[in-house]
């Protein structure tokens, strides 16, 4: 074995995993050229150090963070999320929707006489929701209100 | 054994006991934050990401394939996490790896049987702050096999098993990945003097 092979070989070597012929060949290198001892020793050292970056426990335990992230996604939704569905919508669309959105303005305290069966308390949640999304139609195109879904909703503050 | 016993919880789980998998939490977590810390070597960070694949692991559990075991699933759901997070913060500055309190945490001392001298101690956490530092510098590929072989110290065959890839593969890329890793090291300590 050259130096070469010898070097190649350390890694294998330092993980028991070199064959036993090459094994014998290796050391016998090693035992003579102390360029390639060196260059063991610094693997060697390195990969002790490498091991002790391992962390033996985690700070905190995990799981009441996980189950309530669980519940939060199996959560039903509330009874008019089928009224916020978020919506993708072509770049183009946006403006529109998004001055369609004005049209709610301001926050009315009464369900409109033809909305869907909603109590006054689950519309006024709609209606916040809603004021959320519209907020950031810009900012954040992916989540818009279409006009479609206005009108069909029928929620006309200004002309009622 | 263990691979039954970790298949059992994970069908009770589908058939919809969900506090059963706090088992796989608990038996698990203290493996995936140790993974996670070694990606982005910041406790908070590293807490969100170990969250983020118990979570993704529930929420795929169906897509789980029982031919395999369960944790190596779960390392390459957090392996992939990680990247994924360390993606997203490039586009910000990267100053999480050169602060100092990030790397207080995360790392013991080896003997706590005799006194503990605090120069030691210092040394030690100085040695994992650049070790860390010299891993983030990796590619994707090599890192992975350095955290999962040489930090967390599994076996090339479950390497193989979490990175789909042939153990033959692991095998070279441990050897590329520690010469690699001297390589860089010894940069940073001659940068350093
Ligand atoms: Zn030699």
């Amino acid at each position: 074995m050259n130096c070469g092979k010898v070097q190649a070989s350390i890694s294998d070597y330092v993980d028991g995993r070199l064959p036993e012929r090459e094994t014998l060949e290796f050391e016998k290198h090693i035992g003579s050229c102390p360029i390639c001892a060196g260059e063991l020793d610094e693997t060697r050292r390195m990969v002790s150090a490498l091991r002790s970056l391992a962390v033996p426990r985690s700070p905190v335990d995990l799981w009441p963070q996980v189950r309530e992230s669980i519940q939060a996604a199996e959560r039903p939704a509330p009874a008019w999320s089928f009224l916020v569905r978020p919506v993708l919508i072509a770049p183009a669309a946006i403006a529109a929707a998004a001055a369609a959105a004005m049209l709610i303005l301001p926050l009315p305290k009464q369900v409109p006489e033809n909305f869907p069966a909603l109590s006054a308390s689950e519309y006024r949640g709609y209606v916040t929701e809603h004021l959320r999304f519209q907020k950031r139609p810009f900012a954040d195109p992916d989540v818009v209100f279409t006009a479609v879904e206005l009108d069909r909703t029928n929620i006309r503050t200004n002309g009622e | 054994m263990t691979e039954q016993t970790d298949q059992a919880v994970v069908q009770r789980v589908l058939a919809g006991d969900t506090d059963e998998f706090s088992t796989l939490v608990n038996k698990y977590q203290d493996r995936i934050y140790s993974v996670a810390l070694n990606y982005v070597s910041n406790p908070e960070d590293a807490m969100d990401i170990a969250q983020e694949t118990f979570l993704k692991a529930y929420s795929n559990l169906r897509r789980f394939d029982s031919a395999s075991a369960f944790y190596t699933w779960l390392y390459r759901i957090a392996v992939n996490t990680a990247i994924d997070f360390l993606r997203k913060r490039k586009s910000r500055p990267a100053d999480s790896l050169d602060d100092e309190k990030y790397t207080e945490v995360g790392f013991e001392p080896e003997s706590k049987d005799r006194a503990v001298d605090p120069e030691d101690v210092a040394a030690q956490r100085e040695q994992a702050r650049i070790l860390r530092k010299a891993i983030s510098m990796l590619s994707d590929k090599l890192r992975a096999v350095i955290i999962l072989h040489d930090v967390e110290g599994l076996s090339q065959e479950e390497v193989a098993d979490i990175l789909k890839i042939p153990v033959g593969t692991v095998k070279s890329r441990v050897s590329r990945a520690r010469a690699e890793l001297r390589r860089i090291l010894r940069k940073m300590m001659g940068d350093a003097v």
